[in-house]
């Protein structure tokens, strides 16, 4: 009883934090998506370059090290190394954003190579040149396929955004755990601020189901 | 000769240690219709890719009208001009029937997007297609998809048209109606490079039959010549050899398999 009015008591200072955790999610998510997709094509249609190599690199540094290792390095480093001034927020949902893309290059890169190599040559005889090629013949085919294996990366981003805890991000983690040093009751509090992070996560894959329903084509990457 | 559209001279191929072309030349008058037979792993379909790039020859010349095009910068632009239809018809299968035949028009050509769709139905129309507009790919089945393949091919309006064995990939059910296409345009006057074991097709419609063997092309003739109705040299052929032996062979050979 008297657990259940702490949680209810500190649900709108968490619940507050449920958009800072939103923003911090759906930034990464779009930074992955945009750094993450060239460098995926970079790997795939141009994977003799000097590029793929840097790309390699890139994706390995990033997916090697703790999320926790690369916040704290940029944001104690990287930053201020280069003079820039950034809220905890944005540097939190950068870090998670180019994490992401280290990830979010391997799907795509995975999506790009099950293309049929027969609709790029059919798109260059043609007369496509090959960006053109990629862009209207080979992305539009490669994304839907990518979809399922891409919606894995908002509960992993969702999760994970709780680390913008140790740069003191008012996320929803570090709300809960300033409300627990307040009222002395980690177990309801945690407890709720479980289930709020489930709700989100179900919503999210709601609304990504939705998202691959809404762009299949009949017959296409099986039904 | 004015109206020689294509000429390919001495082209050679190899793929690491397999020398695939061993030094192919031939010529194409406009309207011809030259049929490649021969075994399997002989360059037919590599003769084709060469010829607009896909795949890029180690040596020999292709021109195609008064261009040479085997050092051209402008790639694209050589196989705007040369359709090619592909054993697996390989349409887009993001896109409905329509939308394959538009996409060349309104990324290559820049065609505007009315224009375009009246062009595109008029060739689905043309493949006898046009009902089936609004399917995808997966919904056609091989012998509609490769009809259409024909059509997103000939709305570029080609001058040369490259067929990879359009018809290998079908249930023999299937291989009638897209055949029946390829003789509406061979009869409209298209000229038309093909690789296909299809007799019947190459003797009703072929102007010469090119028989490859080893990347080199062995034996060549009007079908009237390789079936032996007539004396060789009798209907013109210049060809000596005129024997038509191993082309024979291995026509057996494929009736029997």
């Amino acid at each position: 009883m008297q657990s259940a009015l702490i949680f209810f008591e500190s649900l709108p200072n968490i619940a507050l934090g449920i958009f800072t955790t939103a923003g911090l999610v759906l930034i990464a998510l779009s930074v992955g998506f945009v750094v993450g997709l060239p460098l995926g094509v970079i790997q795939v249609y141009w994977g003799s370059s000097f590029f793929s190599r840097v790309v390699s690199v890139y994706v390995w540094l990033l997916r090697g090290l703790p999320s926790l290792v690369l916040l704290f390095l940029f944001y104690y480093g990287v930053f201020p190394l280069f003079g820039i001034d950034l809220p905890p927020f944005f540097v939190g949902a950068t870090v998670l954003g180019l994490r992401s893309s280290a990830y979010q290059s391997q799907i795509f890169r995975g999506a790009l190579l099950s293309i049929d190599q027969g609709q790029m040559q059919a798109a260059r005889s043609l007369g496509m040149s090959r960006s053109v090629a990629i862009r209207s013949v080979i992305l539009p085919q490669a994304l839907r396929v990518s979809l399922p294996a891409w919606s894995n990366e908002y509960p992993i981003l969702l999760t994970d955004s709780s680390v913008c805890y140790a740069i003191g991000v008012m996320e929803m983690l570090t709300r809960t755990s300033l409300q627990v040093s307040r009222t002395r009751a980690p177990v309801p509090l945690y407890l709720g601020v479980a289930v709020i992070f489930i709700l989100m996560n179900y919503i999210g894959m709601w609304l990504l189901h939705y998202v691959e329903r809404r762009y299949r084509i009949p017959g296409f990457g099986g039904s | 000769m004015e109206d020689v559209i294509l000429r390919v001279r001495d082209l050679h191929k190899r793929f690491d240690s397999e020398e695939v072309l061993r030094g192919v030349t031939f010529e194409v008058r406009k309207g011809d219709v030259k049929v490649f037979i021969g075994p399997s792993g002989t360059g037919k379909s590599t003769l084709l890719r060469c010829l607009n790039r896909l795949v890029e020859p180690d040596s020999g010349q292709v021109w195609l009208g008064g261009d040479e095009i085997t050092h051209s910068s402008d790639i694209d632009g050589v196989r705007r001009r040369m359709g090619m239809v592909f054993q697996n018809f390989c349409l887009f299968d993001h896109l409905t029937a329509l939308r394959n035949v538009e996409i060349g028009l309104l990324k290559v050509l820049k065609m505007p997007k009315h224009q375009a769709r009246e062009l595109a139905l008029s060739e689905l129309a043309r493949v006898g297609m046009e009902r089936f507009a609004d399917k995808y790919p997966a919904e056609l089945s091989g012998g509609q998809a490769q009809r259409v393949s024909i059509a997103r091919s000939l709305a570029m309006n080609p001058e040369v048209m490259l067929f990879d064995e359009p018809t290998s990939a079908l249930d023999p059910e299937l291989t009638g109606e897209v055949l029946d296409v390829m003789k509406l345009l061979a009869s409209g006057g298209m000229t038309m490079l093909v690789v296909s074991h299809e007799m019947e097709f190459v003797y009703s419609v072929a102007s010469e039959v090119l028989f490859m063997e080893r990347g080199v092309i062995a034996e060549r003739g009007t079908p009237r010549l390789i079936r032996g109705g007539t004396a060789p040299g009798s209907d013109g052929s210049s060809d000596a050899a005129g024997s038509f032996e191993r082309t024979r062979a291995f026509l057996r050979h494929i009736n029997n398999g």
